[in-house]
């Protein structure tokens, strides 16, 4: 499970600045942020094996607060295996499953420049929101402590 | 596992995504004919492929309302169905990587992994 997450820890593109989004971790790894510099949130991931789509839901449900309804919709899940990770394993079982929930993707997508958008505290403890052009890089507890 | 015990290869794709193409069918239908075995596509965008699409991946896949793609599935010579691959949503580098993974994978090699 460690390694796996490893293979699966890549930097990719940053869908609101172009930058690269690093994977934060959070629930003691079980989590995975895709955050940009800027802290934009463009991707969260659940790890595990066997995975609770409800509270999986329910975790980027509070995440996102009021602003938008998570729906069975919005995500997505695949199943990862030692051959397809590349790992060289003496049983071929599955190794873990993920679900992914992308930000402003097809039922959700929107062109508003003045949308509300998710964002992760520099300080890695809470997500907040804020105007998808907002410079704030922390959360209102860290913002004012 | 071998590769003689492999009837056909089926994928479910998209002509649009990036993780399909080229990533996913070009090099899995390619090596599907080097070996000879049965290859089918199944195009998401297309009324009847669809269809088969669902079906595949509700019965043997990773289903989700709005699923991944590509899934790679293959059709064992005893009629069952395994689920290989799913795209990865991290990036189309990870889905091809992935996907010379499987293709050097003693699934198609025709070495057995133990099991
Ligand atoms: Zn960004
Ligand atoms: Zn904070």
């Amino acid at each position: 499970m460690e390694v796996a997450r490893s293979i699966l820890a890549t930097t990719a593109k940053c869908s609101h600045c172009s930058g690269q989004a690093a994977i934060e971790y959070l629930e003691g790894g079980s989590i995975g942020v895709h955050v940009c510099p800027g802290r934009y949130v463009s991707r969260i991931i659940a790890y595990g094996n066997p995975l609770d789509l409800d509270r999986f839901r329910e975790f980027v449900q509070g995440a996102v607060q009021g602003t938008q309804r998570i729906d069975d919709t919005d995500v997505r899940v695949a199943s990862r295996y030692a051959w397809d990770l590349g790992l060289d394993r003496a049983s071929n079982d599955l190794i873990l499953k993920e679900m992914y929930w992308t930000q402003n993707y097809r039922r959700a997508k929107s062109e508003d420049p003045d949308r509300v958008a998710l964002f992760f505290c520099a300080n890695g403890d809470s997500f907040f929101v804020q105007a998808v052009q907002g410079n704030e890089r922390l959360c209102s507890k860290c913002r004012n402590p | 596992m071998v590769a003689d015990q492999i009837r056909g290869v089926h994928v479910v794709h998209a002509q649009w995504c990036p993780h399909c193409h080229p990533t996913t069918v070009e090099p899995v239908g390619e090596k599907a004919a080097e070996l000879g075995l049965e290859f089918h596509d199944y195009d998401i965008d297309n009324p009847d492929q669809v269809k088969k699409a669902d079906a595949l991946i509700r019965d043997h896949g990773d289903w989700s309302e709005d699923y991944l793609i590509p899934q790679v599935f293959l059709e064992m010579r005893d009629g069952t169905i395994r689920h290989v691959l799913t795209g990865y949503s991290e990036g189309v580098e990870l889905t091809r990587r992935a996907v010379a993974n499987l293709l050097n994978s003693p699934y198609f090699r025709g070495g057995a992994p133990a099991r």
